[in-house]
């Protein structure tokens, strides 16, 4: 490799970096109609990271007043930021066997990283997670017991195990190396990076969250074993912890939290309607934010807000895209799952071998890309969903 | 402006704009904001000349680039970024591969946008000399001897860039 290749190599990742704001076309035309007042990106103080890629709909931000000389403001109050989108959405598949081992993406998503899972030594279920590492531009395996990726697949959030574990590594995903671990004063089995790709969602646990244990002297074993939440701005190292118990009724121990779509509160599973409880990143409850609680496939909503996954209708194998605005239907597409949105047309899908999909059949499936008008493209060879050793895609926007 | 050139505009964009934000973001070093300002200006120029622009990808590449060497305005020259940390020292060890390539991307954002510019077309862009002396509105000899400056800083800022292309002259 030549010193030209070195640089042009940091070049290209440097560049890959960049997101595109939603509203430039828009921004640079209103310009060009008025070049006497150039409409330039307005000021704003961000909490989101600049280079991040953000899909979901929206950042918090605050607005600044320009001019010294104006009179005293109000006290600023939050705003929607548009939308960023990654500038990188060439699409990427890997067909050749059933577990990826390049790089699968679409859209502003990609799959970032994926777990297969096998009995444990304790009898629970243990994940081997694989990593995509992009100097390779293939999957890895790691030897992590639980990670999540931020938003523009620069960093990871590992977990050591056995789970739960008293600290977090941030992963640099190029150098493979952890540049800072956090510590917890509470055990934690599973972690989610906000949209703002800074701040991370840590569930605790008092037991391992993937181990079933039998019903012992008629106490239901499988109740969860969460004890709360912690929060921590990674850029400080600074944690808040609230307590939360398991939801009652909820089957499984793994009771992992999320982030809502903006990135201001963060929601618990339920296994009632609604499917999501909300709170504030203090644990108070709060009203869930519109469509967000409902019983819906993994994808949720488009990343622009309007359209909405649900499973059916039967025989299927069927999901129907609704819009939420309109109330109307907007497709049906011949998918098993939804389970993450590429764009605001196109979702990452489950789905089985058309006429094959009966009996034991829908468990011979593949990840899938489908748009809104049924356009169907593989991304992964076929697989056995059903039996362990299947692979679970983690998706990341990238 | 008519609904025809808005029109066109939007397709341009809607092809385009990914890959011209990655290359603003590259000359302002990884400056999110920067980036949507330097494009945002170039793309304000492009579209009010849109009828009269033959290819406007290239005219949108050719505003950014001159926008940010600006061997004319001086005033507008930026100084390298500063940072709280100073560099690493030079270490003897061969440093892996992906660890270099970490370095080098984030010495790239601590050069001048002038040296940066330059590298991203002789380097990124693998423009010959005489193309990006057309380009950027300068001679050849400007261009060679600011590509030998830039190297020479990015060396200074990578000094595991020079342990690297040792050992590979030791395989070769």
């Amino acid at each position: 490799v030549s010193i030209d290749r070195h640089i042009k190599n940091a070049c290209g990742d440097l560049s890959a970096q960049a997101g595109v704001p939603a509203d430039l076309t828009d921004r640079v035309l209103s310009a060009g109609r008025a070049p006497a007042r150039r409409s330039r990106r307005p000021l704003r103080y961000s909490f989101a990271a600049g280079a991040t890629a953000l899909l979901v709909g929206a950042g918090v931000a605050v607005a600044v007043n320009e001019s010294a000389s104006r009179p005293p403001t109000p006290p600023p109050t939050p705003t929607i930021q548009p939308v960023v989108l990654s500038s990188d959405t060439s699409l990427r598949t890997d067909l050749g066997s059933a577990f990826p081992s390049h790089l699968v993406a679409a859209g502003h998503t990609a799959v970032a990283a994926y777990y297969t899972e096998h009995k444990g030594a304790s009898g629970g279920i243990q994940r081997t997670n694989y990593l995509y590492d992009p100097t390779s531009g293939t999957y890895d395996k790691t030897p992590w017991a639980y990670l999540d990726v931020a938003p523009g697949m620069h960093q990871a959030a590992v977990l050591e195990g056995p789970l739960p574990t008293p600290r977090v590594g941030i992963l640099d995903m190029a150098t493979r190396r952890v540049t800072r671990w956090i510590s917890i004063g509470h055990k934690v089995g599973g972690a989610a990076w906000a949209p703002d790709g800074r701040r991370l969602l840590l569930t605790t646990y008092d037991k391992d969250p993937d181990v079933f244990s039998p019903p012992v002297g008629g106490v239901d074993g499988a109740s969860g074993s969460r004890t709360g939440f912690a929060v921590v701005d990674t850029a400080t190292g600074h944690d808040t912890f609230h307590a939360l118990a398991p939801h009652p009724g909820t089957i499984g121990t793994r009771q992992d939290l999320g982030w809502s779509r903006t990135g201001t509160l963060i929601w618990a599973p339920t296994e009632t309607d609604p499917a999501k409880v909300f709170y504030d990143v203090d644990g108070r409850p709060q009203p869930a934010p519109a469509h967000e609680a409902d019983a819906m496939e993994e994808a949720g909503l488009s990343p622009n807000g309007v359209l909405q996954p649900r499973f059916g209708p039967k025989p299927g194998p069927a999901v129907t895209i609704t819009n939420v605005t309109t109330g109307k239907r907007a497709a049906i597409l011949p998918i098993e799952q939804a389970r993450a949105w590429a764009d605001d047309r196109q979702l990452f899908a489950v789905g089985c071998a058309a006429k094959k999909c009966k009996g034991t059949g829908e468990f011979r499936n593949r990840l899938l890309l489908v748009s809104l008008t049924g356009k169907i493209t593989p991304l992964t060879g076929y697989q056995r969903s059903d039996k362990l050793g299947s692979w679970v895609p983690l998706f990341t926007h990238r | 402006m008519d609904t025809a050139t808005e029109r066109q505009f939007r397709e341009f964009m809607g092809e385009r704009s990914a890959a011209l934000m990655r290359l603003a973001y590259l000359l302002t070093g990884g400056d999110q904001h920067a980036a949507e300002d330097l494009l945002q200006t170039a793309l304000t120029k492009t579209v009010t000349r849109w009828a009269g622009v033959k290819s406007p990808e290239a005219y949108v590449r050719q505003v950014m680039y001159r926008q940010q060497v600006d061997f004319w305005q001086h005033r507008w020259r930026r100084r390298e970024t500063n940072v709280a940390i100073p560099p690493d020292e030079a270490r003897h060890d061969v440093t892996p591969a992906s660890d270099l390539r970490v370095v080098v991307r984030e010495a790239l954002t601590r050069i001048t946008p002038r040296q940066r510019a330059v590298l991203a077309l002789r380097f990124f862009e693998d423009l010959p000399e005489k193309e990006v002396a057309r380009l950027l509105g300068c001679s050849v000899g400007t261009v060679r001897s600011t590509t030998h400056r830039s190297l020479a800083r990015l060396r200074e800022l990578a000094p595991e860039l020079n342990d690297s292309v040792r050992v590979e002259e030791v395989l070769q």
